[in-house]
């Protein structure tokens, strides 16, 4: 087990930069994950600390080494891959003893640490099998298995659970997550799913076009978005996002400043915020579907397009002011489709980000 | 697909056996002309099948004639050239596969301008090069050039079976502990088997069919392999049908053995080659 | 850790860049190296070699010989009426071999592309003749021919192609179908193992969706099946018809060319002035024109084919 550290990460292909200066510290034990659409890099950062791909510029540190220039071989660390990768050929008994194998260990040594693994996973019976006759949550425990034998400085996971079913999913995630606490290995956790990186992570990484956009607990990215790409990327059904505009009301301390948020010529509420206004008061505002109430006679006025009842809650569809927004209330419904129905919104839920670069504003 | 009529499964049936026909007639006759004795050869010319079998032709041509020699040559040099080509082969095709580097192009440009020029264009300069090396009048020397030869088609062979290999399984071996060569030898190779034993026995095939640089790097019947010896033997004894024949259903015997093992990965294998190619 | 690691860790490298990263560059032509090597030596170097003795006087017999000749060889095929005949004859084989060969075995795919009883054995039979040696395919068919020990005589004098029953490699004006004929039996196969497994790749919901919306077997065939075996037919055909016109084994074999130069073909007038009368020079100037032909045809198929993708 070890600490991580990159400093000033880049890499690029050619002329197209990848990564651009990727700073992050991963403690001993730490459950880290890589979260962000399709492209953004974190795969491509995965694969530069393991050693797959080579660093265009800046330091990658394991424990007090650097270990830019060392092979994959000499890291020390083990990988579980999206198609787990199992060797075809042999059996899950040699799958995982390759690597033990490669190190020169005794049979016996070789022999009590993949038993030792092989009870930890629960698959003692399915030793002798080829990867063939497993099913793919076999497959994926084999694989977390042949990563234990080494016991190596991180557990590195690349999207490990895209190719299971829903249900699976749930289930390995779990698994997962117990048996690194269980095993205390520093880990890296690659996944485009937010809700894998909610449930599991101790920190998340926040990742689009090669930059880490956002690093921090899940509640600090729920609750605290650092811009619009983790605002609606982090939490399902995703956060709103309304084109409104800022009126001033009256300064406050220390340069900050009082506005009501207009949505055409209706008040959504008054925030505080530091600096001015902007002169054409143009702002986009987020607010979570499950933070907007239904309101009884007071609140806006507004029309529901859709319905999406999903067992624990129903998801709305409206209409306000021209703009979609959805609500997510676990009252049961007596509306239906065209009806019209108050929202309730609270001031305090209102986030707001500038409108062109998407940062968000405090 | 939709039931089909019988009319339709008629016509089906009727064009296939056409085709068998046509396959099997001419290796029919071989076999039929070999087995008949010399007495009734021109008397029963036109006959299906001989009135008595004898095996006295095959006898003549393996106990008298220099065909064992002839045979033994090519089976040398036709496993030979087979082990070397594809070892040196799957290098090539495992390098084409895995790695994108600026010399690639060139290298299979190359590669593919050898598939094409006529190969009697070098004849005489591949003499002249191999004759003061001692290397004509070999089996070496030939061994050396069909290898040349069969190398490109055997890369582009190997490359297609490597390609289909998924590159995740190095990588995880390389994370395992080993180098790439190393991942190469112990994960890639053992899932390859059945290209490897493909691209042998296409290449097995193409040395023991080669005539024109036999003839011409070989003069003395020491070093002749198959197809020289029975051309000689044809123009020496060109009256001799029935050991001719007899010859010539031995001489197919190790290329239909192979041929009936590898048909499975004919069709993977050739439009690998064509399509690439 | 390896010796190596260590040294790496401590930054050991060469002008900046890291020995392991020197060495990873490098891995690529450590695979390929040896097979570049041997092409190089024993195809490349020959080729560009054999191109000089185009314009030198090289006769194996003659020691003397070696002097640069110019451009004496190229006059000299100009004026000889065996290089155009053998010129003729490329054209007359390469086209006959190629349309036979490959609209036979594209039937015998489509024969081939359904399951029937019997069909792996079938497939293994039809399959046969590309096992075959080719000379042996050569010597097999000149004995067919021939009316000492072969049918075919007979059968060709009863269809009435032939006046008598004599062999049909000794007339001058039909000889080239000998090896031709020989040719497409030992050919068929290859083509026919390439369409099927193009065939065997067009997914199979394709046609179930044409059989719901009413296309027939015909139009099925037309507009499915074709364009999508269009790229694999045109590139299987130009790589087969560039290797049949270089392709002399089976002439050599079965006619030497023979009778009186009528059944040379470019490739094989080429071997036989190499081996018979040991006039490199001469061969070579063959070769380079052939050479130059070939590539042509090459280039012309690619700029019709850059003209028609841009067109598409």
């Amino acid at each position: 087990m070890a600490a991580i550290r990159i400093r000033d990460l880049c890499k690029s292909y050619g002329d197209a930069k990848v990564l651009r200066s990727i700073n992050l510290d991963i403690d001993d034990g730490e459950f880290v994950v890589l979260v962000g659409p399709s492209g953004c890099g974190k795969s491509t950062l995965l694969r530069l600390i393991a050693g797959l791909e080579a660093i265009t510029s800046g330091e990658i540190r394991i424990g007090e080494r650097v270990i830019n220039e060392l092979a994959p071989k000499d890291r020390d660390v083990a990988m579980v891959f999206q198609s787990y990768a199992l060797y075809p050929h042999m059996t899950v008994r040699e799958n995982m003893s390759f690597s033990l194998k490669l190190r020169g260990l005794s049979r016996d040594r070789i022999a009590a640490a993949v038993d030792a693994a092989a009870a930890k996973l629960d698959i003692q019976e399915l030793l002798d099998r080829k990867p063939r006759a497993l099913s793919g949550g076999q497959r994926q425990r084999v694989a977390m298995g042949r990563a234990m034998v080494r016991e190596p400085k991180a557990f590195l996971f690349d999207e490990p659970l895209s190719n299971l079913d829903a249900r699976l999913r749930e289930q390995m995630r779990y698994e997962i997550r117990k048996l690194q606490r269980d095993l205390g290995t520093t880990s890296i956790y690659v996944t485009h799913d937010q809700i894998e990186a909610m449930t599991m992570a101790d920190r998340i990484v926040a990742m689009h076009a090669g930059i880490a956009q956002q690093i921090g607990t899940p509640a600090d990215l729920y609750d605290n978005p650092a811009n619009l790409f983790v605002a609606g990327f982090i939490g399902s059904p995703a956060m709103n996002f309304i084109a409104a505009t800022l009126v001033h009301e009256r300064e406050a301390a220390d340069n900050a400043t009082h506005s009501s948020v207009m949505v055409g010529s209706l008040r959504l509420g008054s925030v505080l915020h530091a600096g001015a206004v902007r002169q054409d008061g143009r702002v986009t505002v987020g607010i979570r579907p499950e933070r907007i109430a239904l309101g009884e006679a007071s609140g806006l006025a507004t029309q529901i397009d859709l319905l999406e009842p999903t067992g624990l809650g129903t998801v709305l569809h409206l209409r306000l002011a021209g703009q979609r927004i959805k609500v997510f209330t676990t009252e049961r419904l007596a509306a239906g489709t065209k009806d019209a129905v108050n929202i309730v919104v609270q001031s305090r839920d209102l986030l707001l980000f500038d409108p062109d670069t998407g940062v968000r504003l405090r | 697909m939709e039931p089909h009529g019988k009319l339709h499964w008629a016509i089906h049936y009727l064009l296939l056996a056409a085709f068998v026909s046509f396959a099997l007639f001419p290796l029919f006759w071989l076999l039929k002309v070999s087995i008949t004795p010399n007495d009734l050869l021109y008397s029963e010319g036109v006959r299906l099948w001989p009135s008595r079998a004898t095996a006295e032709h095959y006898a003549s041509v393996i106990a008298h004639s220099q065909f064992p020699l002839f045979f033994r040559n090519s089976v040398i040099v036709a496993a030979t050239t087979s082990l070397f080509s594809t070892l040196f082969a799957a290098a090539a095709g495992y390098g084409f596969s895995r790695f994108q580097f600026r010399a690639k192009y060139w290298i299979v440009a190359l590669m593919l301008i050898t598939q094409m020029f006529p190969l009697v264009m070098i004849i005489a300069p591949i003499f002249r090069l191999l004759k003061p090396l001692g290397l004509t009048n070999s089996l070496t020397g030939l061994v050396i050039v069909y290898t040349a030869f069969n190398v490109p088609f055997a890369s582009f062979l190997m490359q297609s079976f490597f390609d289909a290999i998924p590159k995740d399984l190095e990588e995880a071996a390389m994370l395992d502990g080993a180098n790439r060569f190393a991942a190469f030898r112990r994960i890639i190779v053992p899932l390859t088997l059945p290209g490897l034993a493909a691209t042998l026995g296409f290449v097995f095939t193409a040395a023991w069919s080669e005539l024109l640089f036999a003839l011409m790097l070989n003069s003395s019947s020491a070093a002749s392999t198959f197809p020289v010896g029975l051309l000689a033997f044809v123009s020496k004894f060109s009256v001799d049908f029935g050991q001719m024949m007899a010859a010539g259903v031995l001489a197919l015997l190790p290329v239909c053995m192979f041929f009936v093992f590898i048909q499975r990965y004919l069709v993977q294998g050739l439009t690998a080659g064509a399509v690439k190619g | 850790m390896t010796a190596a690691a260590r040294q790496l860790e401590r930054g050991a490298n060469w002008r900046g860049v890291s020995w392991r990263r020197v060495l990873l560059a490098a891995e690529p032509y450590l695979y390929t190296l040896p097979s570049v090597l041997l092409i190089c030596i024993i195809m490349l170097v020959p080729l560009l070699i054999g191109l000089t003795y185009a314009f030198h006087d090289v006769r194996l017999l003659d020691p003397a010989s070696g002097d640069f000749v110019g451009l004496e060889h190229f006059r000299e095929l100009n004026a000889d009426p065996a290089f155009w005949n053998a010129l003729r004859n490329t054209v007359t084989w390469t086209a006959a071999s190629v349309t036979l060969q490959f609209g036979l075995g594209l039937v015998l795919a489509l024969l081939l592309n359904r399951r029937f009883p019997g069909r792996a054995l079938i497939q293994l039979l039809v399959f046969l003749p590309w096992a075959i040696p080719s000379f042996l395919s050569g010597l097999n068919w000149a004995w067919l021919f021939n009316p000492v020990v072969g049918p075919l005589p007979y059968w060709l004098k009863a269809l009435g192609v032939l006046a008598a029953a004599d062999n049909l490699l000794s007339h001058p004006r039909h000889a080239l179908w000998g090896p031709i004929i020989a040719n497409v039996w030992w050919g068929i196969p290859f083509f026919a193992i390439t369409m099927l497994a193009a065939l065997q790749s067009i997914p199979a919901d394709i046609y179930e969706a044409a059989a719901i919306d009413g296309a027939g077997p015909w139009i099925r065939f037309r507009r499915i099946t074709l364009p999508f075996l269009a790229p694999t037919m045109a590139i299987t055909i130009l790589l087969r018809t560039v290797w049949i016109a270089n392709f002399a084994d089976l002439i050599v074999i079965m006619t030497k060319g023979g009778p009186a130069d009528s059944t040379q073909i470019l490739a094989s007038y080429i071997f036989t002035q190499a081996f018979q009368r040991l006039d490199f020079g001469y061969a070579s100037a063959v070769a380079t024109v052939l050479l130059a032909l070939l590539l042509a045809y090459a280039m012309a198929l690619m700029v019709l084919r850059a003209a028609l993708t841009h067109r598409g």
